[in-house]
């Protein structure tokens, strides 16, 4: 299961997130945890892998210019999660050139449709790019 | 129109990064009044804000509402940001989500794909167990909907609907079954995931899809869904062995030949962990090598991951083939040295595992590398390392110390050869800075110390230097220090003192000043150990005792007093205490000793001081020591202490077999017991003479009498005395292994003897110097049994040494685990009963409602058997059949007027009027209940006042129709002359001032009436009063008669009378507004009417009358009438509403039957349901 996506920049700002189990945490306490994730994602370096654990949840995260894209998992697969991460950013890029902070920013719910028709109830929806990428209105 | 867009807010908070709280704080302010707003446009802009701001964890629970209503909104961009709002904000408990019941239904079978993709993405993030019950049937039948697009997506939500609602599971798992084999590769990966999550839960109940699985596996090219169905078999082959066979040719082909990681990894993990090796048969072997040199390449390749998850999976390997994993040992201690942490602490694990006695010193070498800088590592301990590395984080270097400390202690230190080497280790670990690992260090340093004497003198060397080591105090103010470690180094110079080398130093290192400063447990041990050390040297200068020594050892001993003083000013208590009493011993001593000439040998004070401390040596306690305390004589744990109940004393039996047979070591202590009675005569034991056994079965039975833990087994059904005769569940028969001395010791020696050889072999072959340890005797309790079970463990323990011990850090619990315990209890093998369907519900659920509806159900069965009952009297009172009444009893017209009902649900007004225009079948018999047909909230006429002149009749009629207007009434009076002579005249009638009232209209009315004549007037007022219990309105009655007459009466105005006539409600409409406004009826009250049921009228009848009593008392309109129960609702003037339910039930018998009609009224003001329900309780 995916337990949730994460979008943060380089100063761990929150920029997209999405849980599978909502009621797990809330508010404050779930602003501190993104941000100690984030933290830790960034700090870990180009040389180090892209797979960890944090406070018992698999994170798969992988860096795309000042983005970084955070994936928690419980019993996955964690390369499939690599490659989770690698096709969503592609499935933005179908819809927005080159992604960007401000292209999430500023199209977050876009993002959240993109991510709908990728992810649902923690399992993967659509594995084809053409198909995942949803009819906008 | 002027309102931020989202786009606003975020340009907002980015120009604003200075005080972006008070920004936000601010928008939040904007945003609590936009959703307020009437346009939908605008609520739906204040939610997108809203949920943006969510992201950053700002609460928006306080809006749920408001999602609600933009959710609801037709258009689809708001019904997007409305679920995306929904989905990022609603918890379980959200109590909106009760509204959202008829909403999701309805939006899910919208023939717009978006909306019901919108719908169901929601759905996945707040579904509650009740919305899951409900829609269940909805999302199932969805399952074959046209489009792929909505399947996918719906075969995914079914697994959160399975979640919250076991039982859909079972019911639609056939239809889930068969998206297997879906046209759509998107459905078919979609269902190849939920069963490979449901699996995790409960693997059995998938095993019959192992053919589709399988098909599936060797067709399919789609690499995510060949990682779910792998993992999916992974589940299922421990269950089903035989699966392994089938697949091993996919599986092999696809490591060897896949070019994805992804897809490798878990052909490779499956293999592992789903028990492939155990029943692969030949080709196990190869196949676990091709795995082990699969993660060969994961680990040789320069990609991180790769090399992360093959240590992770030769973790997993290393349970099973511990010498396959061995044999990449270079690779995996490279990656010890890896400058990723996480890599590192991966392959530590897997070290951990491998550690011999051959390679245990070469692996603790390199993990104590990474906690100091290389040429140090096996330097000189005491010399102070550098500051630690900004690199290495304290966390890790802790989380070192505390595998080396695994690996070397665990099995009781079954793989040190060299304790001095170990000591030396943890010596050099007391000196690795900023870490706090110290109480570790000091109980394995004491442990040691304690347990291996060889290794003692060379402990107290090391000890002497690290209390010697001035530096060393000086850690005491660092947060994170091992300074705790010199508690061990104290305690074990005093207690090996022996082996110290210059005591007099060792005194002076421990009487620094430096020592106050240590924590308090450590001062009071050091006090101690002071003296300890202090005896022993007494003890050992009293061989060449002269005048030199005796002035030396005075001086040294002044010293010591002095600084003792020290710790008598200690805060603690302890440390003062033991100080106080050592101090007393000196001074006791300095007075005795210097007065004695030396000549005289020492002085006897000093002669029995070692004594005082040195009494004898301590050992460590054996592990099983406490198992090993023999029971004493006569010591029975089976007799009773007080005599046992005597009803408790039937059924025995089982316990005996549960308790005896399966654990062993009761048996065998029962055996060792024997053994010692019996010697080598245990075998004869099986012949043992019958009366013995006889004897002591009873014995036994008769003790186990009245015990309350006791729980009969099946043969309970065997009558006691027959129990007694052919008892074989007796505990002598039951045949157990039999355990003679001959077979038992000897294994056990050799055993022992074997495992001490290979011990020393493995000593002498590990190079010239370190001598065998030699352990310190254990203490076990005088005469410990050695029993067997002891010496079985000993055997399983060696075994155990073998086996991979797996060092387990402090694992964290999974903040998302939010695993559902039900759904594993799901038994799908059980075919689905008739009686098993989904739930079908069509209306908005309450908990209430649903209340409502079990009662109604149970209500309709109960009808219809009074059916039956009622066409049974129809029969024979067919022909009394009520005229007037337009419900006629015959069946027939039974079915013509459900079919009104369901008539007046779509023709909503007229129906309901339809409805209530059936005329009361009583005419004129009861008085109070004329009706007027044409009007029916007309004024029904009630009884003002009567004497013997004249009778008033008054009716109350609300004028006002409009909600919120103030309420006028118009009070009808009629008048009739009841003498048939005499005329009255000046009849006047003058409502008293009151301030509840206020007239209208201001002409009274004089009149005259003639003999049974009869005149109306009729007055106006405006209501000032909110309408309550008891409003009356007094009267004055003027008339002249034979004379003058006056008198007072007054009216009741019932809250009745402000109902609007027009507000009337479709059943739908009723459910929506309850759905929406229910919170708002917060008001309750019910009236029970008892009706009686005469022997002629049917049952159905006496409730229509009933009902419509209740309604034109109430004037409540009927909104819906279903079986058992009928729905009403009102509304006053004053905008109040009430809902009301009635319900009936029948009492009494066959003859004298009665109908209890009960009217529960919800309503949105207290005092108007209690006044509403007093009305109804009064009606009859």
């Amino acid at each position: 299961m995916i337990s949730f996506i994460l979008i943060v920049n380089k100063q761990s700002q929150t920029r997209f997130s999405k849980y599978s189990h909502p009621c797990t945490i809330q508010h404050q306490q779930r602003s501190d945890f993104e941000l100690g994730l984030s933290r830790e994602c960034i700090q870990r370096e180009g040389h180090q892998n892209y797979i960890f654990n944090y406070h018992g949840v698999g994170i798969a995260h992988r860096r795309y210019a000042s983005l970084y894209f955070i994936l928690g998992f419980a019993d996955e697969n964690p390369f499939a999660m690599l490659e989770l991460i690698q096709f969503c950013v592609e499935c933005l890029e179908e819809q927005v050139d080159r992604v960007s902070e401000l292209d999430i920013l500023f199209n977050l719910d876009k993002v959240h449709v993109i991510m709908d028709e990728i992810i649902l109830n923690g399992m993967l929806v659509e594995s084809n790019r053409k198909r995942a990428a949803p009819q906008m209105t | 129109m002027f309102e931020k867009s989202l786009t606003d807010l975020i340009r907002g908070i980015r120009a604003n990064k200075k005080n972006e709280q008070k920004y936000i704080s601010a928008c939040l302010q904007e945003i609590r009044n936009e959703v307020k707003a009437n346009d939908i446009d605008v609520k739906a802009n204040a939610i997108a804000k809203l949920t943006y701001l969510q992201m950053f964890g700002y609460d928006m629970s306080w809006a749920s509402f408001h999602v609600v209503e933009v959710m609801s909104s037709p258009k689809f961009l708001h019904k997007r940001t409305g679920y995306l709002a929904a989905a990022q904000s609603f918890q379980q408990d959200t109590d909106v989500l009760m509204l959202c019941t008829n909403l999701t239904k309805k939006d899910i079978a919208s023939p717009i794909a978006l909306d019901v993709s919108v719908t169901i993405n929601g759905l996945s993030h707040f579904l509650t167990p009740d919305l899951a019950q409900v829609l269940c049937q909805d999302l199932v039948s969805m399952l074959n909907h046209s489009k792929p697009y909505i399947r996918k997506k719906v075969v995914l939500v079914l697994y959160k609907v399975f979640l919250k609602f076991p039982d859909g599971l079972r019911l639609s798992f056939p239809r889930l079954k068969d998206k297997l084999e879906d046209p759509d590769p998107s459905v078919v990966s979609a269902a190849v995931n939920v069963i490979c999550e449901l699996a995790r839960k409960n693997p059995k109940n998938y095993l019959s899809l192992a053919p589709q699985l399988y098909k599936l596996l060797t067709t399919s090219s789609n690499n995510w869904m060949l990682i779910k169905i792998i993992k999916l078999f992974g589940a299922l082959t421990p269950l089903e062995p035989r699966l392994v066979k089938k697949l091993l040719p996919s599986i092999t082909s696809l490591i060897q030949t896949t070019p994805a990681m992804s897809l490798l990894y878990e052909c490779i993990y499956t293999v592992i962990i789903g028990g492939f090796f155990e029943h692969a048969g030949d080709a196990a072997n190869s196949l676990a090598a091709t795995c082990a040199n699969k993660l060969r390449t994961f680990l040789e390749d320069p990609d991180q991951n790769l090399k992360y998850i093959g240590l992770l999976a030769m973790g997993r390997l290393l349970e099973t083939h511990p010498r396959l994993v061995a044999e990449h040992r270079d690779l995996i201690m490279e990656c010890i040295d890896d400058a990723d942490l996480s890599i590192r602490l991966r392959a530590l694990d897997i070290v951990v595992g491998m550690v011999n006695r051959k390679n245990l010193v070469d692996i603790v070498k390199r993990l104590v590398a990474h906690l100091v800088p290389a040429n140090d590592a096996d330097g000189d301990p005491s010399s102070s390392f550098p500051p630690p590395s900004a690199v290495v984080d304290p966390q890790y270097r802790a989380d070192i110390i505390h595998r080396i400390i695994f690996i070397c202690s665990q099995n009781s230190y079954h793989n040190v050869t060299n304790f001095e080497w170990y000591i030396t280790i943890l010596v050099g670990l007391t000196y690795v800075p900023d870490v706090s690992v110290g109480d570790l260090l000091t109980s394995q340093i004491m442990d040691v110390g304690v347990r291996v004497k060889s290794a003692r003198e060379f402990s107290v060397k090391q000890m002497f230097r690290i209390l010697s080591d001035k530096h060393f105090y000086e850690n005491v103010n660092l947060r994170n220090s091992n300074i705790d470690v010199l508690y061990a180094a104290a305690w074990i110079c005093g207690e090996y003192s022996r082996f110290l080398e210059d005591i007099p130093a060792t005194l002076e290192c421990m009487l620094n000043p430096a020592v106050i400063k240590l924590p308090a447990s450590t001062q009071a041990v050091f006090v101690q150990n002071i003296i300890k050390i202090y005896s022993y040297w007494i003890q050992s200068l009293a061989e060449d005792w002269n005048f030199e020594v005796q002035s030396e050892f005075v001086k040294i001993t002044e010293i010591i007093q002095e600084k003792i003083l020290m710790f008598c000013r200690s805060a603690d208590l302890e440390v003062q205490e033991r100080a106080m009493n050592v101090r007393e011993i000196f001074a006791l001593i300095l007075e005795r000793v210097p007065n004695e000439p030396a000549a005289n040998g020492m002085h006897s004070v000093l002669a029995e001081m070692p004594n005082l401390f040195c009494a004898y040596e301590l050992n460590p306690v054996a592990p099983k020591a406490q198992k090993k305390v023999p029971i004493p004589e006569g010591l029975d744990l089976d007799r009773w202490i007080n005599e046992p109940l005597p009803e408790l004393t039937d059924d025995s039996d089982l316990e005996d077999r549960s308790l005896s047979t399966p654990s062993i070591e009761y048996e065998s202590s029962e055996k060792a017991t024997k053994r010692r009675k019996k010697g080598r005569k245990v075998e004869v034991d099986s012949s043992d003479d019958e009366d013995e056994k006889v004897r002591r079965r009873n014995a036994r039975m008769e003790a186990r009498k009245g015990d309350p833990f006791y729980i009969m087994s099946d043969t309970k059904a065997k009558s006691p005395a027959n129990r007694l005769d052919n008892d074989i569940d007796d505990v002598d028969s039951i045949p157990i292994v039999k355990l003679t001395m001959d077979d038992f010791d000897p294994v056990g020696k050799k055993g022992q003897k074997k495992t001490k050889k290979s011990k020393s072999k493995s000593r002498r072959a590990a190079s010239p110097p370190p001598p065998p340890p030699v352990y310190a005797e254990e203490d076990a309790p005088e005469n410990a049994a050695p029993d067997s079970a002891d010496e079985e463990e000993t055997k399983k323990g060696a075994k155990l040494g073998k086996k991979f011990t797996a060092y387990r850090g402090n694992a964290s619990s999974n903040v998302f685990s939010s695993e559902d315990v039900s759904l594993n209890s799901v038994d799908l093998s059980q075919p689905v009963g008739e009686d098993e369907k989904l739930p079908q519900l069509q209306a908005y659920m309450s908990p209430e409602e649903v209340q409502r509806r079990e009662q109604m159900r149970f209500k309709a069965e109960r009808k219809a058997a009074l059916e039956s009952k009622a066409s049974e009297k129809k029969l024979k009172s067919a022909e009394k059949a009520h005229k007037s009444s337009k419900k006629s009893t015959s069946k027939s017209e039974k079915v013509e007027s459900g079919k009104k009902k369901k008539k007046s649900s779509s023709k909503k007004k007229s129906a309901v009027e339809d409805e209530l225009s059936i005329p009361s079948p009583h005419d004129d018999g009861i008085s109070a209940v004329s009706v007027d047909v044409e009007q029916p909230w007309g004024p029904s006429l009630e009884a003002a006042f009567n004497n013997d002149d004249l009778e008033i009749m008054y009716g109350i009629k609300l004028l006002t129709q409009q909600e919120g207007d103030t309420p006028c009434i118009e009070v009808k009076y009629v008048i009739t002359n009841k003498s048939s002579t005499s005329t009255l005249e000046n009849i006047q009638l003058t409502p008293t001032e009151s301030v509840d009232f206020e007239r209208v209209d201001s002409d009274n009315v004089t009149s005259s009436l003639t003999p049974h004549a009869t005149a109306e007037t009729s007055y106006r007022f405006n209501v000032k009063a909110a309408p309550q219990q008891s409003l009356a309105m007094s009267f004055q009655l003027q008339y002249d008669a034979e004379s003058s007459q006056a008198e007072t009466f007054s009216i009741e105005v019932t809250v009745a009378t402000f109902m609007l006539e027009n507000a009337q409600l479709d059943p739908s409409g009723f459910a929506d507004m309850l759905a929406s406004r229910g919170h708002e009826f917060g008001h309750r009250s019910s009236a029970t009417v008892i009706l009686p049921i005469p022997n002629d009228k049917p049952v159905e009848e006496v409730l229509m009358q009933g009902l419509e009593m209740i309604s034109r008392t109430t004037r409540l309109h009927v909104v819906e009438m279903v079986p058992g129960a009928a729905s009403l609702y009102g509304k006053s003037v004053q905008g109040i509403e009430v809902a009301g339910l009635l319900k009936y039930s029948i009492t009494g018998e066959e003859e004298d039957q009665s109908a209890a009609m009960r009217l529960e009224i919800k309503c949105t003001d207290g005092d108007f349901a209690d006044a509403l329900a007093a009305k109804v309780s009064n009606m009859s």
